[in-house]
């Protein structure tokens, strides 16, 4: 995949909105910044029209004019980090929005570090990149474009030669550097790799190696590494370091000058006042081109990775907010694969209601992601879930969320208290109750203990505490049972059997335990063993 | 507000070994030259200026000082490689000395830290650092004595007032802006925090909070900061304002200083701003690198941090183990955990070490094979203390294998021979399959010269260990730790290897988790702090 253009920046469908509405501010950046700039060549100007005619006005006109220029560019870097922040908040907002709505097996398929990647540094390099935008469209191209325009009006072509230094280094920095990195940059990188592996390698092994008496081995193959990396290293850079010390000297502006003086001594005063003060027009662009572009790639990239990102489905939703009594719970005709592995395969069931149904099978048999089909993260590839006759995918989804509760396996909590933990789930219960439902889910802990340092059977249980807090007339657990030993087991699934028959509830576990299955009202045994390594 | 680096080291540089300090010493002379050059060539374009000259001195002058600074970039380039190259070398120097108690997977990870961004990081001190230091400084002051050979000392004066105050402004004003940058970055790593955590826990949040009330905890962070962020953005565009002003502030200086004095033609004033306008520009680099000096000094902190590293004495005197190999432990006390340990082991007796996590017991193990030497108390082999052997000949009676084993890239056969480079392929092969890696060896053509991969990552954790165990058993040693060598092995497995220790008769030092029966252990050692 390459990366998107900078013009994908304002056209991407998924991207550009959240662009847009910092694109006011953007362009009153880009002018301000080359309003800036523009002032500055005024206040030169000025300068070169006192060496033709010596008077005090026209340094207050200069002195104006810098004043002009520095309120330019405080008014461009206000507008450009405004900017900047108002699109990176939007876009925050939108791949957060996004990933919660993702499908469980879409979310799973992203690793921890490359979607903590997106939502933080991904995000950060592309507003970096908004940001330094205008004053680039300032310095790339209005101000110099204005120098040579000037110098032209003034010298003739003539002038262009004290562009030659500035194309000369900016050769070297768009052709050669790019040039050489492509070819040596891979075995400069391995130089460079092998002597940090080295210097692991050696403290890694140094016990190993001063105790079966290797040590001045060891470092004698140390000392060899780090020479052969001095070596090479030398031999990679000789080969540009002529070239590269010649662009930064030719940027120095004694160069310029010196052209500059060549190709205007024999004029007017002014127009070689003129050309001295001109002359630096493509000097600062090119000295920005020294300092590297590679902010623009990384954003192009990082952008790629968005885009891709926001190109996932998301769970289908529908409209409907209504739902009819009873809240029957029904699969019909099922069917789910996952990367080409048939998971679920033409399965239909119906639950019963006001009872505690055990969804049973071998590991692997798809138990987890049925519970994940039924609580509508996982959009079912044929066949539909129905919850009141209406096929979950057609519902709002908030109506969704509170007609169906489910409690994940392994009982993560956020760092909190953990009255704050079930607030989550029930904003508006009050201590008493959530006190009760802990009870329920054979928990006693204070609501203010902060819920990260419980035990991981304890965690469980706060997050299982949500089923009787929650007015779902449908509720999905996944393994809840899995930290808790026998007699609390069998407790909570007595209170789970008792909510289920006096609430009207329809609740169902997924368990492992064929004796806490046997004590529940229904078992739903799932039996096609298949693979689904790629899924937990 | 202080910080405590500016107080550890006065003298960051002398982190460096010598020889890269020469190194540096001569490029640094080199960027002054070049300021020198660069500041005679504005000068005579000046004095072209003022007196009509044709270019050829100017022509010749510049010619000269690109040539200079061409070839002290150059040097400063490769320099600063040769002084990665100085630096890594040192730093093996060191941890050659450095003790073994040392070498924590918190120290590792900070040598790894050093090699992988701190040294790469200096390899730009010779082609930017110094320029930044020696070169920016340098133009300014000597473009003061050109502006003085061409206006005279009240010009030169005016214009070092001016130079001056501009260099202040901007070191302020560039000091704001960057602390609006700390700033900006903190208000972006908090809402990354903020984002992170919803990552965390995503799962929880969609299933608890559902689709539409899921983020509503983090959007309240992401407004508070983008708040703080709002606030930092108004200041730093002051900021900007200052510097913007502070940048073009000598030349206006000195264009109205210059009108108001009706001083000097036309020419002459061009001359000025021209000289003037040079002295000006390093102003803004020589403001940022004074801001960015700290960083230099912490990298080179850091680099001084691992290579001053504690190191054990050797004896001056040095005795010879005779044969005898009782260990005794007299009172020794060291910290975290060891308080007092007495004790005294007899030659080809199985000592079970054993206690809590945490209570010392691989700093006992440790202590025993001189990793340190204990803060009270003493430990002899014979009659003879540690710290009188020479720590060579002190490792020759030892073989150790450690929890976490330490497999080479390389084969199981080179792995192994470590342990006694003399050995043949029968003998490694012999011990290879007693520490049971018999299946290991059979499963490949190769047999014992199997490649074990990168840093032993072919085989399974339970394989190296016993690649450990075969080569400590080829060693022969009379004295034998195991720091939970077992721990990673079935329980068959570890029975036969045990069966093989058993057969051995030098003195075996175990830690274990396991079950210790199987060991019959002749001694126990339990502590607890």
């Amino acid at each position: 995949m390459s990366d998107p253009s900078l013009r994908d920046l304002m056209t991407n469908p998924l991207i550009a909105p959240s662009l847009k509405p910092a694109l006011p501010k953007l362009f009153a950046g880009t002018l301000s910044s080359s309003l800036s700039g523009l002032s500055m060549l005024g206040a030169l100007w000025c300068l070169v029209r006192l060496i033709g005619d010596i008077s005090s006005d026209w340094v207050i006109a200069a002195v104006v004019l810098w004043i002009t220029a520095a309120l330019f560019a405080a008014a461009a870097s206000w507008l450009a980090h405004d900017a900047e922040a108002a699109f990176s908040g939007r876009l925050r907002r939108k791949v957060a929005n996004h990933l919660i709505r993702l499908p469980a097996t879409a979310l799973s398929k992203q690793s921890d570090q490359s979607l903590r990647n997106l939502v933080s540094s991904d995000i950060e390099k592309l507003h970096h990149m908004v940001a330094h935008l205008p004053s680039e469209v300032a310095n790339f191209a209005i101000l110099p474009l204005a120098s040579i325009t000037l110098l032209m009006s003034m010298v003739g072509p003539v002038a262009l030669w004290v562009l030659l230094p500035g194309i000369i280094a900016s050769l070297y920095y768009l052709v050669v550097v790019p040039h050489v990195s492509a070819r040596d940059g891979a075995a400069r990188m391995q130089v460079m790799g092998e002597v940090i592996s080295a210097v692991d390698d050696y403290a890694r092994g140094i016990r190993v190696n001063r105790i079966y008496g290797r040590q001045s081995g060891a470092l004698a193959a140390y000392h060899d590494s780090t020479k052969r990396f001095t070596d090479n290293m030398v031999m990679w850079v000789s080969k540009v370091a002529t070239l590269a010390g010649m662009a930064v000297a030719l940027l120095q502006a004694v160069t310029t000058f010196a052209i500059a003086y060549l190709v205007s001594y024999d004029h007017d005063a002014m127009t070689f006042a003129a050309t001295l003060f001109f002359s630096l027009a493509i000097v600062t662009p090119v000295l920005r081109l020294g300092h590297g572009l590679d902010y623009v790639s990384t954003g192009r990239a990082s952008m790629g990775r968005l885009i891709a990102l926001l190109q996932n489905p998301t769970v289908p939703t529908g409209h409907i907010t209504q739902l009819n009594s009873p809240t029957t719970l029904e699969i019909r005709d099922a069917e789910l694969s996952i990367d080409d592995i048939q998971v679920i395969n033409g399965l239909n069931h119906t639950f019963k209601a006001d009872a505690l149904t055990a969804i049973t099978g071998p590991s692997g048999a798809g138990k987890t992601t049925l519970l994940l089909i039924l609580s509508g993260l996982e959009p079912l590839q044929a066949g539909s879930i129905q919850l009141a006759q209406v096929n979950i995918s057609e519902l709002d989804e908030q109506t969704r969320h509170q007609a169906l509760l489910s409690i994940p396996q392994g009982g993560d909590v956020l760092p909190a208290t953990v009255k704050e933990n079930l607030r989550l789930s029930s904003p508006n219960a009050t201590d008493e109750e959530l006190t009760s439902a802990l009870h329920k889910a054979q928990l006693t802990v204070e609501l203010d203990s902060n819920a990260q340092t419980l035990s991981g059977g304890e965690q469980q249980r706060v997050g299982i505490a949500r089923v009787f807090l929650s007015s779902a007339p449908i509720i999905l657990l996944d393994e809840p049972t899995a930290a808790l030993d026998k007699i609390k087991a069998t407790k909570l699934i007595e209170e789970l059997k008792h909510l289920a028959r006096n609430q009207h509830k329809t609740i169902i576990i997924v368990t492992h335990d064929k004796t806490l299955a046997a004590i529940t009202d229904a078992q739903f045994e799932l039996e096609r063993k298949i693979d689904t390594e790629n899924l937990s | 507000m202080k910080t405590t680096t500016n107080t550890v080291n006065h003298k960051p540089m002398f982190a460096l070994p010598a020889i890269a300090r020469r190194r540096l010493m001569s490029v640094g002379i080199g960027w002054i030259l070049v300021a020198a050059l660069e500041a005679l060539a504005y000068t005579i374009l000046a004095l072209g200026i003022v007196d009509h000259w044709s270019p050829k001195w100017i022509l010749i002058s510049a010619g000269i000082t690109i040539l200079v600074t061409t070839l002290v970039n150059r040097s400063g380039y490769l320099t600063g490689i040769r002084l990665a190259g100085d630096l890594f070398s040192a730093l093996g120097q060191s941890l050659s000395r450095t003790k073994l108690s040392w070498f924590t997977n918190e120290h590792r990870a900070q040598v790894a830290t050093i090699a992988g961004q701190g040294i790469p990081g200096l390899m730009s001190i010779p082609a930017h650092q110094l320029q930044h230091f020696l070169h920016a400084p340098c133009i300014p002051l000597f473009l003061i004595v050109g502006i003085g050979l061409i206006a005279g000392p009240e010009v030169a004066l005016a214009a070092a007032i001016l130079l001056a105050l501009s260099l202040m402004a901007q070191f302020l004003s560039q000091r704001a802006l960057g602390h609006a940058d700390r700033k900006r970055h903190d208000a972006e790593a908090k809402t990354s925090e903020a984002t992170l955590e919803l990552v965390d826990h995503i799962e929880l949040l969609r299933t608890a909070a559902g689709p539409v009330r899921a983020i509503t905890g983090v959007e309240q962070r992401w407004t508070n900061q983008e708040k703080a962020l709002a606030d930092t953005n108004r200041a730093a565009a002051f900021a900007v304002f200052v510097s913007t002003l502070a940048s073009v502030l000598p030349i206006a200086g000195i264009a109205s200083y210059l009108i108001f004095t009706e001083f000097g033609s036309a020419m002459t004033i061009l001359a000025l701003l021209i000289l003037v306008g040079r002295a000006a520009a390093p102003l803004g680099e020589l403001a940022t690198a004074g801001l960015g000096i700290n960083d230099l000094r912490a990298s080179l902190d850091n680099y001084k941090k691992v290579t001053n590293t504690p190191e054990l004495p050797e004896p001056i005197v040095a005795k010879s183990v005779l044969e005898d190999y009782r260990i005794s432990v007299q009172l020794v006390k060291h910290s975290p955990a060891l308080n007092n340990i007495h004790v005294d082991i007899p030659a080809g007796g199985r000592v079970l070490v054993t206690g809590p996590s945490g209570s010392g017991k691989s700093t006992l193990l440790e202590l025993l094979m001189r990793f340190d030497d204990p803060e009270q108390g003493q430990i002899k082999i014979g009659d003879i203390k540690l710290d009188d052997i020479p720590y060579e000949e002190l490792a020759s009676h030892i073989a150790y294998v450690a929890q976490d084993p330490i497999v080479f890239t390389g084969s199981l056969a080179e792995n192994i021979r470590i342990g006694n480079p003399q050995a043949t392929d029968e003998e490694v092969e012999t011990i290879a399959r007693k520490a049971t890696l018999g299946s290991i060896i059979d499963r490949s053509p190769d047999g014992i010269h199997q490649s074990v991969g990168q840093q032993g990552t072919a085989l399974s954790g339970g394989e190296r260990q016993r690649v450990a165990l075969a080569r400590a058993l080829i060693k022969n040693a009379p004295i034998l730790v195991l720091d939970e060598a077992t721990s990673a092995l079935d329980e068959a497995t570890e029975q036969e290897v045990i069966n093989t220790i058993h057969s051995l008769s030098a003195t075996v030092l175990f830690a274990t988790h396991r079950d210790t029966s199987i060991w019959k252990p002749t001694q126990s050692i339990y502590l607890n702090s």
